[in-house]
């Protein structure tokens, strides 16, 4: 801490020192005391850098938005810990992987912490090197998938149609106030556990291309597949979660709302 | 017109519709394959819902992370666990690196 202070060439005389700082005061007034809403940051993340940090508010003032932008590793679990366990979550599905990412990201970004030159927030720069991680994760996923996994998508899509190539059973239009179910946390659970049921190899690509919206040359590239595969598996992929979204949300609301 | 263009765009079959309509979420389609997937469309009950609703699981996915609040989901919070791991990770790497 102290170390960090003199970095910024805080006067020593000024009031830095383990701090006392009321308990009761609200996070949020402190939050937006100390920093005010132009600095960028939500108040909560605001109040738990300055009780970290132990510092007073007129040192917090002095400090300028990028040294407040940069942090000690000591503070980032709190700081970005959960914003960027999240953000992996929603992409690779898997708790213990999502850990990992998170936590290679903050050492990678020990190690390259001269690279950050404060053009961004320090969050934009760690979700920049996560993203990158997310992509390393399925380029070795996808290279340890069993090579071609084509054959199987083929029947997998042809299910749904006749040997006229009709719909084995009528799309129906979901309900007007769909646009609602995205506010809804059970929502995003079932299409979770509908995504979850994707074999690697079609989730990793879908991930890409529409979670995270990359191209798709770059994506075929990451995965080592032809331009022809990855449309198969990204046709594939909304074939299913059409459906299962149909049938474990929508259709399943509609129940509720007759029954 | 090639015959084969023809026959695309008058007696294009829903399975083919559907892998059209995935890929036109990924690339332009050609002017025969955009225009087979809509005369499709106008005769097809099944096949306009199904391209409304990829399009909307698109749009919804790509959105997620700026709709769901960040504290609206203790699913979404490291644990207590992984969380004390992390940091002692993190401190032993920033004390090799500093001194």
């Amino acid at each position: 801490m102290r170390r960090r202070t003199e970095n910024h060439g805080t006067d020593p005389d000024s009031p830095v020192q383990r701090s006392s700082w009321p308990a009761d005061l609200p996070c949020r007034s402190l939050g937006l005391l100390l920093v005010g809403s132009q600095k960028g940051l939500p108040p909560g993340t605001a109040c738990i850098a300055t009780r970290h940090l132990d510092i007073f508010p007129d040192v917090w003032e002095k400090m300028s938005e990028q040294e407040i932008a940069r942090t000690d590793p000591s503070a980032w679990v709190d700081l970005h810990g959960d914003a960027l366990y999240r953000f992996a979550l929603i992409r690779v599905r898997d708790q213990a992987v999502a850990e990992d990412l998170v936590q290679e990201t903050f050492l990678a970004a020990i190690r390259s912490k001269e690279t950050f030159a404060g053009q961004a927030t320090e969050r934009t720069w760690m979700t920049g090197i996560l993203k990158n991680k997310i992509v390393d994760h399925f380029r070795q996923q996808s290279r340890s998938l069993p090579p071609d996994e084509s054959n199987e998508k083929a029947e997998f899509v042809t299910a749904f149609f006749d040997s006229h190539g009709h719909w084995k059973s009528r799309v129906r239009a979901w309900s007007a106030d769909a646009c609602e179910s995205i506010s809804n946390q059970d929502f995003w659970r079932v299409l979770d556990e509908c995504m979850g049921k994707l074999p690697g190899g079609v989730s990793g690509a879908f991930t890409l291309r529409d979670v995270e919206g990359l191209g798709t040359g770059q994506i075929c590239k990451i995965l080592d597949i032809t331009a022809t595969n990855l449309g198969a598996r990204l046709h594939r992929a909304r074939m299913w979660l059409r459906k299962c979204l149909e049938q474990n949300w929508f259709m399943h609301e509609k129940r509720k709302g007759v029954g | 017109m090639a015959w084969s263009a023809i026959k695309m765009l008058l007696a294009l079959k829903c399975e083919e519709s559907t892998r059209l309509v995935s890929e036109a979420l990924d690339r332009e389609l050609p002017a025969v394959e955009r225009w087979a997937v809509r005369l499709h469309a106008v005769s097809c009950r099944s096949c306009r819902p199904f391209r409304r609703q990829v399009i909307f699981l698109r749009e919804t996915l790509q959105q997620r992370f700026a709709l769901e609040s960040a504290d609206s989901n203790d699913a979404f919070r490291l644990s207590d666990e992984a969380r004390t791991r992390i940091a002692r990770v993190i401190a032993d790497r920033a004390s090799e690196d500093s001194f």
